[in-house]
């Protein structure tokens, strides 16, 4: 049974069970309702089957076999539905509901259903108790070959054939009664097998044929269900007996009896296995493969008009219901749907090109205007609810999770509880399919991995059941799902440690790495390879490939993790892949698609503006925007593989570029990579379009800023550009860009701190305040969740570059507001100071800017404040970085932001 | 004929099954199957396409097995096209009502692949024969 055929059984058996709770409280209203008993039956009966099918759920099928047969008692008129058959069959409902759930969580179910059985047992009004095994045959238990496992066991009685050439000889049993022989051709004996026939042997003793023998009507029967070997009349002591051998697609001999209706002692099988194997080991000269001869389908029309309608109908309980469950829903082939979707596809490309051919004719044809405009929209309408289609629920995915979890974690002695949120989100079925084996990856780590054996989680005051949560939601037209576990973490220094001895990062790097930074060391390829990595507390297993399949699909990926707290990674997919609306853009004279999800928002920077908005941080040119500085670069010279920073080492701010080779206007498309934002420079932006995706060639599917191509509406190809790739590739990733910015920030505090003009940052925490600190006073800006924080002994703590780096509230020294609550983000500015750094927090920076403002220190005569001017109608106090840490030194006796190693730090 | 247009009608309402057949069958390189959750929806499909073998559960909703193969047998389209009947174990009186309605095998739910294969294999063309023989069965 594959992942797929069980999941299937899975969410199928919930809805069948649903349906049988349905009909059963439908049927209690009204009890006459046939239609409503038939389908609780055929749930049942389903149920049966397709449990029967998946194989292990012995209990499963035999439980629902009893409620099939309490119900076919009911159909049957066998059984009353009184209240007591009715509250026993909703009971059993129940335990179904109950055992499957456990079922779904890897754990055992019998115990739910056992108690409920027997009660169901005792509906039986024909039977006492132990007599209900009359119909309740062990069926559960029987294996599929049951069959020819019993025709086995009699054939081997049988005492069988012998092979004579091209011919063989079938004898009747040692024991039985009459002696005799058939000689058969041995084609017929292959062609019974090649048609899975199996082969008979009956006698018949005139005398002993009970009165009422109608032997026209045993004819019929032979002609039904069988087809004539050979036939031999003998006579033994004075009486006649006939002697058949058959073949017939009946297995059992028991069924075999009662369908010629002859007595069990006189119908002798033979082994079929013995026959094949014996043919086999014997083969003819010819040694051809059995030519079979077809056996031509009797003429089973004629056969039934002889007989009485009645025997050709068997007495249908199951009359063509008038189907109330009038189906609001049909079950589509998924083949159509793609193929569908395909046709789609091209049906937006071709209107795509059928407008831009008809652009010019628009005016001159008369209602062309509105006609293109219908076509337009019932296409777009087309492709949107084909996509809509194939969505599925995150769930189809999500629910093999449970027990996987649940019996990984057995054999790991681990205890697990999984709890999964948003299992109705829905996605595209290529995503969802693309999801299955990454999730599995995640999983399987968290609870390897991740997970604590329960004895060190008690240690730990952890419960001692691990707890791995899947959740799963929409956000930003993307779908967000987070796996989390609370287990030990991952100790980024640890990660650092393997990623050096395996070559990846050098420790100059590595010294300057942030504490996420370390820990995305266990995305790069070649980590997980590394032999010795296998001991690393927490991930790193196989992490590449998941990020590769990750954003093979389009979707990004960030993990988080603190020591002892547990390890969380977050995945950002797209909905879908096949149509997607793109931007397009034009550099260096070609066209570029950038999927509109990873847009933020289009800037274009006028030639005065330029100087204002474009500055460097370290080497990198980076846009003011907003409260943002994001990092730049420029497409063209991603594609032409050029650096995109500078070397210069001007003073900063300085525009991005050389003047004169600066265009009038500035096009930046800001695209979205996770958190982060960044500034595409292109050429031209053109029109935003929906686009076809096809995939990349394999001759350049190693270009990671391509995700994929499509063919414009004239014709040409254009490529797909990556957020993800291009930040990466462009040699402009975020942690190249801060580290330049750390760089540039550690020169500047060599040169002079006094400026005429200042560039300050402005940030605040309640929307009426703003603080300002000189951007050259300023070492460096973080932006962290608040989650990240620690708070040890009263003092938050962040942990940063391999230790802990203190975290200040200015409302702790100020009499002033504290950050909002709720704040998703926090900024963290860390000044330039004699000691060691500590980080001012703050919920927003408001902007960048240069000023030469003159600074009243009288308007506002607190310790730690230089004083207050009023900037853009704002009332801005400008901090004084080291007398506030001189204020903390009083408050608390000396600050301890030092960059101490983790391991030391005082326990929580 | 071969198997690019040998066409395979599987009808149960249990997509289980019907997937389970389906991948039996695609094992075998017989990539043309149809799928139908009930009779009546089988007995569409048939009118409107040919189809080379009928395997299907004899308890379903709307028209069940048995009324299909009366409908296949009395269809002159029909009359000889391969029908095999799903049944449940212990469903003797069924059985035998099947093979009295004329169909041409059946098959004790749950089954095995080999199981299918014997009894579909003298129906098929005969490079899927071959596939089945390559599988070992």
């Amino acid at each position: 049974m594959n992942r797929e055929l069980l999941q299937l059984f899975f969410t199928e058996t919930s809805e069948i069970i649903e349906a049988m709770e349905a009909g059963l409280l439908a049927l209690e209203k009204n009890p006459g309702d046939r239609d409503q008993l038939h389908s609780v039956f055929r749930a049942a009966h389903t149920l049966k089957g397709n449990a029967a099918t998946v194989g292990g759920l012995d209990r499963l099928v035999e439980f629902a076999h009893i409620q099939e047969n309490v119900l076919d008692m009911i159909r049957h008129g066998r059984l009353a539905l009184t209240d007591e058959v009715m509250s026993a069959l909703l009971a059993s409902v129940d335990a179904l509901k109950a055992g499957f759930k456990r079922l779904l969580a890897g754990q055992t179910y019998q115990e739910f259903l056992e108690p409920v059985k027997a009660s169901l047992m005792n509906l039986d009004p024909e039977t006492e108790g132990g007599g209900w095994e009359r119909s309740s045959r062990p069926v559960a238990s029987a294996p599929p070959a049951a069959s020819t496992e019993a025709g086995r066991s009699l054939a081997a009685e049988s005492g069988g054939f012998n092979l004579q050439g091209d011919r063989i000889r079938f004898f009747l049993p040692g024991h039985a009664p009459v002696q005799g022989s058939f000689e058969v051709p041995r084609a017929q004996v292959e062609s019974a097998l090649f048609t899975d026939r199996r082969i008979f042997a009956f006698w018949i003793l005139e005398d002993r044929l009970p009165a009422d023998w109608d032997r026209l009507a045993f004819r019929q029967r032979m002609e039904t269900y069988a087809l004539p070997l050979g036939r031999a009349r003998q006579a033994v002591q004075g009486r006649s007996v006939d002697l058949w051998l058959v073949t017939s697609v009946l297995e059992l001999p028991g069924l075999m009896a009662l369908a010629l209706e002859l007595p069990g002692d006189q119908l002798f099988t033979y082994s079929m296995e013995d026959l094949r194997a014996a043919l086999a080991s014997s083969p003819l000269i010819e040694a051809s493969p059995p030519v079979p001869e077809p056996y031509e389908p009797r003429k089973h029309h004629l056969t039934r008009s002889d007989l009485p309608p009645s025997a050709a109908v068997p007495s249908d309980p199951l009359k063509p219901a008038e189907t109330p469950e009038a189906l609001d829903s049909i079950r589509v082939n998924v083949d159509l749907i793609d193929r569908l979707m395909n046709l789609a596809g091209e049906l937006v490309l071709g209107r795509n090109q059928l407008t831009r051919l008809l652009k010019d004719s628009v005016e001159q044809v008369k209602g062309l205007a509105g006609l293109v405009q219908h076509v337009n929209q019932v296409t777009t309408n087309i492709q949107d609810r084909t996509m809509q289609m194939r969505m599925q629920p995150l769930g189809n995915v999500l629910s093999r999770f449970p027990r996987m979890v649940m019996e990984l974690a057995r054999t790991l002695g681990k205890e697990v509880e999984l709890k999964i949120e948003g299992a109705e989100v829905e996605l595209d079925r290529s995503i969802l399919q693309a999801l299955s084996d990454p999730m599995t990856h995640l999983l399987r780590n968290a609870v390897d991995h991740g997970l604590e054996p329960p004895t060190d989680r008690t240690a730990r005051n952890k419960p001692p059941a691990g707890r791995i949560v899947i959740k799963a939601f929409h956000d930003e037209g993307r779908v967000n799902i987070a796996v989390s576990d609370d287990g030990r973490g991952i100790d980024p220094d640890r990660v650092v440690e393997k990623a050096i001895k395996s070559g990846l990062v050098d420790l100059a790097r590595a010294r300057q790495m942030s504490h996420p930074e370390k820990l995305s060391l266990i995305f790069l390829p070649g980590f997980s390879t590394a032999e010795a990595i296998t001991d690393v507390s927490g991930r790193g297993v196989g992490m590449d490939v998941v990020r590769t399949n990750i954003e093979r699909i389009g979707g990004s990926l960030e993990i988080e993790s603190l020591p002892d707290q547990g390890t969380t990674v977050r995945l950002r997919l797209p909905l879908t892949l096949a149509i997607i609306p793109c931007l397009m853009v034009r550099a260096l004279g070609q066209t570029f698609a950038v999927p509109q999800r990873d847009v933020a928002e289009m800037v274009a920077v006028g030639r005065d503006e330029m100087a204002r908005k474009l500055l460097k941080v370290g080497d990198a040119p980076v846009m003011r925007r907003r409260d943002r500085l994001l990092p730049l670069i420029r497409l063209a010279d991603t594609l032409r593989r050029k650096p995109t920073a500078g070397s210069g080492g001007r003073p900063r701010p300085v525009p991005a570029d050389s003047a004169d080779s600066l265009p009038e206007t500035l096009f930046v498309v800001v695209l979205r990579l996770g958190p982060h934002r960044y500034g595409l420079i292109v050429d031209e932006l053109l029109d935003t379009e929906e686009i076809v995706v096809k995939p990349l060639s394999e001759h350049i599917q190693g270009c990671r800023f391509f995700s994929g191509t499509t063919i414009l509406g004239d014709g040409r190809v254009a490529m797909i550009l990556s957020a993800v790739g291009m930040a990466a590739d462009a040699g402009l990733d975020f942690k190249e860009f801060e580290a330049r910015e750390r760089k540039k920030a550690e020169q500047a505090k060599k040169s002079a701190r006094t400026e005429e003009t200042r560039a300050l940052v402005l940030f605040n925490n309640a929307t009426d305040e703003f603080f300002a600190l000189a951007l050259s006073e300023v070492a460096r800006l973080e932006v962290i969740a608040p989650q990240a924080m620690e708070k040890i002994g009263g003092r938050l703590y962040l942990p940063y570059r391999g230790g802990s780096l203190r975290l200040i509230r200015l409302e702790d020294l100020l009499p002033v507001s504290p950050p909002p609550s709720d704040a998703r983000e926090l900024f963290v500015l860390i000044p330039r100071t004699a000691g060691p750094p500590v980080g001012f927090l703050a919920s927003r920076i408001v902007d960048t800017l240069e000023t030469n403002v003159r600074v009243d220190p009288d308007r506002f005569t607190t310790p730690g404040v230089r004083g207050a001017a009023v900037l853009d109608g704002r009332l801005v106090l400008f901090l004084d970085a080291e007398r506030l840490l001189g204020l903390l030194d009083h408050q608390n006796g000396g600050y301890h932001g030092g960059l101490k190693p983790l391991a030391h730090a005082p326990a929580a | 004929m071969s198997s690019r247009d040998f066409t395979v009608l599987t009808v149960d309402d249990s997509k289980l099954i019907r997937q389970n057949v389906r991948k039996i069958l695609l094992d075998i390189h017989i990539p043309d199957i149809l799928e139908a959750e009930d009779g009546q929806e089988a007995t569409e499909i048939i009118s409107r396409r040919r189809v080379d073998l009928i395997i299907s559960d004899w308890t379903m909703p709307r028209m069940n097995g048995q009324e299909l193969l009366e409908w296949v047998r009395s269809n002159p389209g029909t009359l000889t096209t391969p029908f095999i009947m799903l049944t449940a174990e212990g469903d003797q009186q069924r059985v035998l009502a099947a093979l009295k309605g004329g169909v041409n095998n059946y098959i004790v739910k749950p089954f095995k692949p080999d199981i299918l294969y014997r009894k579909i294999r003298q129906f098929l063309p005969p490079e899927n024969q071959h596939q089945i023989t390559a599988l070992g069965y």
